[in-house]
């Protein structure tokens, strides 16, 4: 309504509205913007240094001409061309705020910096302190957090460094268990200040938590310029606020990302429980206040959840009043234990929406149901919660010790493979589970056998590869397994299981050369789901065992057995511990597909699924030697 | 008489001019659009959330489109739907409730906002069923220039290039 009356109003005076002069598309940005500066952190300049340009960052339109206000201090010097500060200071100045506007044709933009000059100082023996984060805690319910019952947490593992005014690196530590650092400096006669960096780094492993939102820039917490004083030590602690007002964010949230890496620091040393010597590949963490469950482009906070990329990062929500997953520590170790699981052993998830109570894909289903799993065994923590709304108030939880909560339990189930995979984890002892494994013989099985299994990776795998490897304890992993309504486990393909409940589709079959197999396609549980896309439910995809008799080329084709619909048939060929597929057909739709490749002797997993039908239809499926 | 010539020709031309403004359509920039299952997503809700939601110019309504559905049949649908920036306005804080049953699946919400600022706003939505999960989604709305209203940041270059975001920590020095 705004819209018209402006309109009217504006067509009385003779000024269009609307329209404008745009030239469409999605993307509304002119092809010619005005400078667009980021402010620049505090720099402390040395009185007859010369120093390092200040520069700043310009994410618009090209700068035509520079100016700052007020005049910087004697023997700095301002290039009116690109807004850049260098020289020589001749003079002391306290901290004091300088404003630099950059303009072009087509408008300008301001950011500023604040300078301080200062004398050179004297030295001290001895710099050490404790690093400290808020850490806000989940309400006793386990829904929302609980910011009135903030805890100081020790910073664990992190670098140090102490750095001069011009941010140089004099020296650098890690803080040890309980946040404690010191260093023994010599010959500094400046001031310094101490830095803590978001990053956990030894010979074995380098983590570090970023922003994704700001040119993926480290994140430091940072202590005052000071003097070290005339006493042979001087102690600095630091310490991360949560930034939390009374109802709302209110100053710098510095403690999110020190929250997270306390959480991967738990994880490595539950992982050294295994296996002490074990190297991890580097990861980076982006996280941001502006991350959120959006859509676009992830260096503008739109990540669309906390996830892993599959590759070398995770993505942690960080949007107040939406989904903020800082304090999620569940969240974060389930996520870190996908890039666990990608890195070590191997995972088949085809990702997608999925909860608790679904009839999954049993990639899927056993890829999430590890991941929050190996959170609780991470954290030795059973519950799992997820804080958002308003103020952070709302939320859900889940305890994997529950028994009494079981939706639709079964080997389809990421609940149930939770719930089976802690029992076998932990210590506590309840109704059908007196195992208590601890970490180290998951972490065998993960990185050997459940990595190299030719079957996708499911409940199936992991529990015939621990009966493998501890068979005195088969009934003790069937009963456990029987809690969840399981049968026992004896292969790695699931025999005697289908693909839905109804039906008599048996969750693989098997395939060599000859007559080929029949398969009924998309038995899937929920028609609504499929016809809505939900490819990641249980019977959407058709699984394949498929038994290459000697080296050679081959082709694969899957056709259906009648000529219905507008089919669109996609498969996919495994082989060994790589998840990446060795064939694959996904052409346009047709009737069939079929891809030729050369093959090796042994035994292929195969994925079939069919789009554009979402009935059950059969489909022949034939291996063939060229 | 030529008084009065010039006054209905005076009107003529603004009847004209408001005839040729009423008429021009609304700039539309484009649609965006999206769909949680093509989504990364932590474990949540099975709502299935689909939106699509015009870029448009400052102080213009956009149309905002959304799409729930679940395969649930019985129990509430819960959607709670609030501006994340104040500066959005035309979308208030207010819960929907949707009965699910097998016949009524799926159900849709429609929005105008509007801003008197450039930028991409948002739009939050969290849905839930009783005894699940919700599920978490924020809704794109584009306005006039995009690039307007992004955060500005404080990226440091150390002179080993090292890209640093620096945050002041609270210290105790003795």
């Amino acid at each position: 309504m705004r819209y018209y009356i402006s309109c009217i109003f504006a067509t009385l005076i003779f000024v269009g509205c609307g329209g404008g002069s745009g030239s469409g598309g999605t993307g509304s940005s002119a092809k010619k913007n005005p400078p667009i500066l980021d402010n620049h952190s505090p720099v402390t300049l040395y009185k007859s240094e010369s120093i390092t340009p200040i520069e700043f960052n310009n994410h618009g339109g090209d700068i035509t001409s520079c100016r700052v206000s007020p005049s910087l201090p004697s023997g700095l010097l301002f290039d009116s061309g690109d807004c850049s500060i260098s020289g020589t200071p001749t003079v002391n100045q306290n901290l004091k705020t300088y404003t630099v506007t950059a303009k072009n044709s087509v408008g300008e933009d301001s950011a500023t910096v604040d300078i301080e000059v200062i004398t050179p100082n004297t030295k001290v023996a001895k710099l050490k302190g404790v690093i400290t984060y808020d850490s806000v805690p989940v309400n006793s319910d386990g829904v929302g957090l609980d910011y009135a019952h903030t805890k100081q947490k020790s910073v664990r593992g992190a670098v140090v460094r102490i750095v001069d005014g011009s941010n140089k690196e004099l020296a650098r530590t890690t803080t040890d268990k309980n946040g404690y650092y010191e260093f023994n400096v010599a010959n500094i006669t400046s001031k310094v200040k101490v830095q803590v960096l978001s990053e956990l780094k030894s010979s074995n492993w380098d983590f570090k938590v970023k922003d994704n939102t700001n040119s993926d820039a480290l994140y430091v917490m940072e202590g005052s310029l000071a003097s070290l004083g005339k006493n042979s030590t001087q102690t600095r602690n630091l310490h991360a606020s949560s930034g939390w007002g009374r109802n709302s964010y209110t100053r710098t949230r510095t403690a999110a990302p020190f929250a997270i890496l306390d959480v991967v620091y738990q994880a490595i040393q539950k992982v050294r429980t295994a296996d002490s010597s074990i190297v991890f590949p580097p990861l980076d963490i982006f996280w941001s206040k502006n991350n959120k469950s959006a859509s676009g482009a992830i260096s503008n906070g739109d990540i669309g959840t906390s996830y892993y990329d599959g590759s070398d990062s995770l993505y942690i929500l960080g949007d107040e009043n939406s989904d903020t997953d800082e304090y999620d520590s569940g969240v974060i170790a389930h996520e870190w234990g996908h890039y666990y699981e990608s890195k070590f052993s191997r995972a088949d998830s085809i990702g997608g929406g999925h909860t608790s109570g679904d009839f999954l894909d049993i990639r899927l289903a056993f890829g999430e149901g590890f991941g929050n799993a190996v959170s609780s065994m991470l954290r030795d923590n059973p519950n799992y919660w997820d804080s958002s709304g308003l103020r952070q108030a709302n939320g859900w939880n889940m305890s994997l010790e529950t028994e009494n909560s079981r939706e639709n339990p079964g080997w389809f189930s990421e609940g149930s493979i939770q719930r089976i995979l802690y029992d076998i984890y932990d210590s506590h002892n309840d109704t059908g589970d007196k195992l208590s494994y601890g970490f180290k013989p998951i972490h065998q099985l993960l990185i050997g056998k459940e990595k190299n299994t030719p079957a996708f990776t499911s409940i199936f795998t992991f529990i015939k590869g621990l009966k493998d490897e501890h068979p005195s304890d088969a009934t003790a992993i069937d009963n456990i397994v029987a809690q969840e309504s399981i049968a026992p486990i004896n292969d790695i393909y699931g025999s005697g299981r289908t693909n839905r409940r109804e039906n008599a589709n048996p969750l693989y079959d098997e395939l060599t050369t000859g007559s080929g197999v029949t398969i009924v396609t998309n038995y899937a549980v929920d028609s609504y789901l499929s016809e809505r896309g939900r490819t990641n439910q249980l019977g959407a995809y058709n699984f394949v065992k498929v038994i290459v008799p000697s080296e050679g080329d081959y082709t694969i084709i899957v056709s259906q057995v009648g000529s219905s619909g507008n089919p669109d048939p996609d498969f996919y060929l495994y082989r060994g511990s790589s998840n990446q597929p060795v064939a694959k057909a996904e052409n346009p739709p047709a009737l069939s597909d079929r891809v030729t490749a050369h093959l090796q002797k042994g035994v292929y997993r195969m994925a079939i699924v069919v789009y554009n039908q979402y009935s059950g239809t059969s489909y022949r499926v034939k291996l063939v030697k060229n | 008489m030529k008084r009065f010539n010039i006054w209905v020709l005076a009107l003529l031309v603004i009847a004209l001019g408001m005839f040729y403004f009423m008429a021009q359509p609304k700039k539309v920039y484009g649609v965006l659009e999206g769909d949680t299952t093509k989504m990364m997503q932590k474990g949540g809700s099975s709502v299935k959330v689909q939106y699509s939601s015009e870029h448009v110019d400052v102080d213009t309504p956009s149309r905002v489109h959304i799409t729930l559905s679940s395969p649930k049949r019985d129990g509430i649908l819960s959607v709670e739907v609030y501006p994340r920036e104040d500066s959005l306005e035309g979308v208030e804080h207010k819960t929907y409730q949707f009965p699910l049953t097998s016949s009524s699946q799926e159900f849709t919400i429609d929005l105008e906002p509007f801003s008197l600022k450039e930028g991409r706003f948002y739009i939050n939505l969290i849905a839930s069923i009783q005894n699940e999960r919700p599920k978490v989604v924020s809704i794109p709305v584009e306005i006039g220039d995009i690039s307007k209203n992004r955060a500005k940041t404080s990226m440091f270059k150390t002179q080993k290039g090292e890209k640093l975001h620096i945050m002041k920590a609270q210290e105790e020095i003795k």
